[in-house]
């Protein structure tokens, strides 16, 4: 504003003293053109005057001018390097820019703009239209922005929309679209930002994030699932361990029927010889029957103990540790009998726990048979396994103890593991001890330990 | 015939020699311990045994140790081997093994006993 009234103030005082010093002219030249006195030196005096004043008002009318266009050539110049700073920052610029005339040809396009469509700037300026540039999806949406800008109807815009490359490809576009007059004319300018690396990854972090929903959705559904899967595997290995306990008590009941099977044998064999000889009493018949009956009674006892052994318990009850533990030693010993393995029961007798009295025995029987092994295995010269019953801080501890050397360090945190076993598959199944472990602590709420004693393994349980 | 009835429970021992009663001098015995010294004396004597039924599950010392200590005996004295025959309630093909070959008994039979059988594994031998 300064500058503009410091010129208009120049030009008026130019054209005072051009129109002041054409006001001299006139009057010199009317002086010169009416006729001079003959006589009358002051006339001639004033005519001199007034020509040097013309003269001056020339002079400095001329140095005005001068002036003037020396000005004018600093502003011209001020111009150009106005526009070259713009062009500069406009051309190099690393954001696209556009300036599109009202029938949509483009008229500007920097390097970046073109580059980013894979264009070169001679093929596009005053050549292509901006909707060769858009999606067809989206060629809709940016023609209303675009009309918009021209008619001036909307403040600056900033949308989304996908553009197309040269090559065919989708480039996913932010555009800040705006409008404004060039040489009278309304156009649409603009720049363009490429955020397909932005769209990529929010389209990844959607997915990751319905995923999660997804997961979250279902997770409940899937723990219970699990959950019943692992319960479904926990009967099935407790079914397979009682199948397999099963057999080795009927191995037992094997050894225990044969004895009294092969006295009844011989008893009745005996009687057959002495009808024969003629020499079978009545007495003797008595004392042969007798024999047999008290043998076939033993053979029905055991069949009913067998029978009562595994007879699941329909609730936890409070039990005898130690009748618990006799109960078992009673079925086990037939096969240590058979191996000349000693078997011995120490310390409280009194002891009463609260749980599945079945459950227990089996975990019992399952630990004595892996001493058992243990002790068969590396041949102990004289097998033996102790159970100690101690009553320790209000807790009911029982004791196992064997002398088969004991359990190897490196495998010591495994034998309570499933399918564990230092055999060859076939030959034992492995899940023994595990099941001994899940019943002790699952259904006994108890702990089970196994460590090594000074001669062999020794297995903790504590009630 | 001489014949070592080696056998811990009472009414199996008493119906081994009632069945042999009638071919064979019986002497019993009611551990391994017990038979291995009886063999022993047999030796001495000059009087060997021609038969034992070994039991394999007994106190004191098993059938299986007093087999292999008997047919040990036999050879550090030069003796004919004897028809041992183990009677037992193992039926397990390892006890079998263990029976038979490690322990190097002449046969086997698993309990229940039935006479006949005995009978038939005795002619078997040539023992009556």
């Amino acid at each position: 504003m300064g500058g503009s009234s410091g010129r208009a103030g120049l030009f008026h005082r130019q054209v005072a003293a051009v129109s002041c010093a054409a006001g001299l002219l006139r009057s010199a030249g009317a002086l010169a053109a009416e006729p001079v006195p003959p006589v009358a030196s002051d006339g001639y005096c004033q005519g001199i005057i007034s020509l040097s004043l013309a003269v001056m008002l020339l002079l400095l009318f001329c140095l005005l001018l001068l002036q003037d266009r020396s000005r004018r050539r600093l502003a011209e110049r001020a111009l150009h390097d106005s526009e070259e700073r713009y062009r500069l920052l406009v051309e190099n610029s690393l954001v696209p820019c556009y300036l599109i005339d009202q029938q949509g040809v483009v008229r500007y396009a920097n390097r970046s703009m073109c580059s980013l469509f894979g264009y070169q700037q001679d093929d596009v300026v005053g050549h292509m239209n901006f909707r060769d540039f858009v999606d067809p999806e989206h060629l809709t949406r940016v023609e209303e922005h675009f009309r918009a800008r021209l008619e001036g109807r909307e403040a600056p815009a900033r949308y989304e929309a996908d553009g197309r490359h040269r090559n065919g490809d989708t480039i996913h576009l932010e555009v800040l679209a705006t409008g404004g007059l060039c040489g009278g004319v309304r156009v649409a300018v603009g720049s363009v930002l490429d955020i397909s690396l932005r769209k990529r990854f929010e389209r990844l972090m959607l997915e990751e994030q319905k995923q999660r929903e997804e997961m979250n959705r279902t997770l409940e559904e899937r723990i219970c699932e699990e959950v019943e899967r692992s319960r479904e595997k926990d009967r099935l290995m407790l079914q397979q361990a009682r199948f397999a306990a099963m057999g080795e008590m009927i191995g037992n009941i094997a050894h225990q029927w044969r004895q009294p099977l092969n006295k009844l044998g011989l008893a009745l064999q005996r009687m057959q010889m002495e009808q024969e000889k003629g020499i079978l009493t009545d007495q003797l018949m008595e004392e042969r029957v007798a024999n047999g009956m008290d043998q076939l009674l033993g053979l029905s006892r055991t069949i009913d103990d067998f029978r009562n052994f595994f007879r699941p318990d329909s609730d936890p009850a409070p039990f005898s540790l130690a009748g618990a533990v006799q109960k078992t030693v009673g079925f086990f010993e037939a096969s240590c009998n058979e191996h000349n393995i000693k078997i011995a029961i120490e310390g409280n007798s009194s002891l009463v726990c609260n749980g599945h009295v079945t459950e227990f025995r089996q975990a019992l029987l399952n630990i004595l048979n892996n001493a058992r092994d243990a002790l068969l295995d590396n041949r102990i010269a004289e097998p033996a396994i102790t159970i100690i019953l101690r009553d320790e801080e209000r807790r009911s501890v029982l004791t196992v103890r064997d002398n088969a050397g004991g359990i190897k360090p490196e495998i010591i945190d495994k034998i309570f593991d499933p399918y564990f076993t230092t055999k060859g598959k076939g030959t034992r199944t492995g899940i023994g001890l595990y099941m001994a472990k899940t019943i002790i602590d699952q259904q006994m709420q108890g702990r089970i330990y196994a460590s090594n004693a000074a001669e062999g393994a020794e297995f903790r349980i504590v009630l | 015939m001489r014949c070592l009835i080696v056998e811990d429970e009472d009414l199996a021992r008493e119906g081994l020699i009632y069945f042999l009663t009638d071919y064979a001098e019986i002497e019993t015995a009611v551990n391994g311990l017990e038979a291995l010294e009886m063999y022993r004396q047999a030796l001495e004597k000059g009087k060997p045994f021609d038969l034992v039924l070994l039991d394999i599950i007994m106190p004191e010392m098993d059938g299986q140790e007093a087999l292999k200590l008997i047919r040990q005996m036999e050879q550090q004295q030069g003796a004919k081997k004897t028809v041992i025959i183990m009677t037992t309630a193992l039926n397990s093909p390892e006890n079998m093994e263990e029976a038979l070959w490690e322990g190097d008994c002449t046969d086997y039979l698993v309990k229940p006993l039935v006479r006949a059988d005995l009978l038939a594994m005795l002619r078997r031998y040539q023992l009556i």
